[in-house]
């Protein structure tokens, strides 16, 4: 899937070469339509209504490692995020894997810096009654 | 610890996650392919349009002029009667 999606942005890309005017470096425009690609993606996924099982951090439970794996760690973020609508999911994801500030993840989307912000507050809270629901610190207590 | 600190925790673990690198170059270059062979289709297409529509401005010109000489033949019971002169 991931191939995919990395094949469809460069197509997109070479088919929207017309409006890259060359004021901004050539990444952040090839990350913006990334992004947006990325958020597509979502879209049809959640018509389709598939989305990745929460079994992956049952998984995680009990296990004797002292420290989780980064991947490990990707894939129950990831599965927390995919409970959120598509929108929050984008802006904690972005803000989460990419390091992303609010100013560029508005850049990205083409969205207000204000709602941005309000947006990723909210996400938070909805992400964090979701971890609570999960009992994502007891699974999680060997890595405190 | 409080959970969003714990998320913030998984978020800079997940960081270091290695990027899996795909070659997708062969897969882009053949999707584009076609639609760049469409696209020349059209190119040829809007040329042989607008070589159209310039011929089609240029005999347009020349007849709105060629137009206003015609007269109409009804008129021609209207227009007053030549007086001929017999002697």
């Amino acid at each position: 899937m991931c191939e995919e999606l990395v094949q469809e942005v460069f197509v997109e890309a070479y088919f929207s070469l017309k409006s890259y005017r060359g004021q901004a470096p050539f990444l952040h425009w090839l990350r913006k339509i990334g992004t947006r690609v990325g958020y597509r993606f979502w879209k049809e996924q959640a018509k389709t209504k598939s989305y990745m099982p929460l079994t992956d951090i049952d998984a995680i439970e009990g296990r004797d490692k002292d420290v989780i794996e980064s991947s490990e760690a990707a894939q129950i973020l990831h599965s927390l995020l995919a409970q959120l609508p598509r929108a929050d999911r984008l802006v904690l994801t972005l803000m989460y894997f990419d390091n992303c500030g609010t100013k560029e993840i508005a850049e990205r989307m083409g969205w207000n810096r204000a709602m941005v912000k309000m947006r990723a507050l909210r996400a938070r809270k909805k992400l964090k009654t979701i971890a609570e629901r999960e009992n994502l610190l007891e699974k999680l207590g060997w890595m405190s | 610890m409080d959970v969003l600190k714990a998320i913030e925790k998984l978020a800079h673990q997940a960081r270091e996650e290695r990027i899996p690198e795909f070659d997708v170059a062969d897969r882009v270059l053949q999707q584009i392919r076609p639609a760049e062979e469409e696209t020349f289709g059209l190119l040829a297409f809007e040329l042989f349009a607008s070589a159209s529509a310039v011929a089609a401005s240029v005999v347009g010109y020349f007849s709105v002029s060629i137009w206003k000489l015609i007269t109409s033949p009804l008129m021609q019971f209207f227009a007053p009667l030549q007086e001929i002169r017999l002697w």
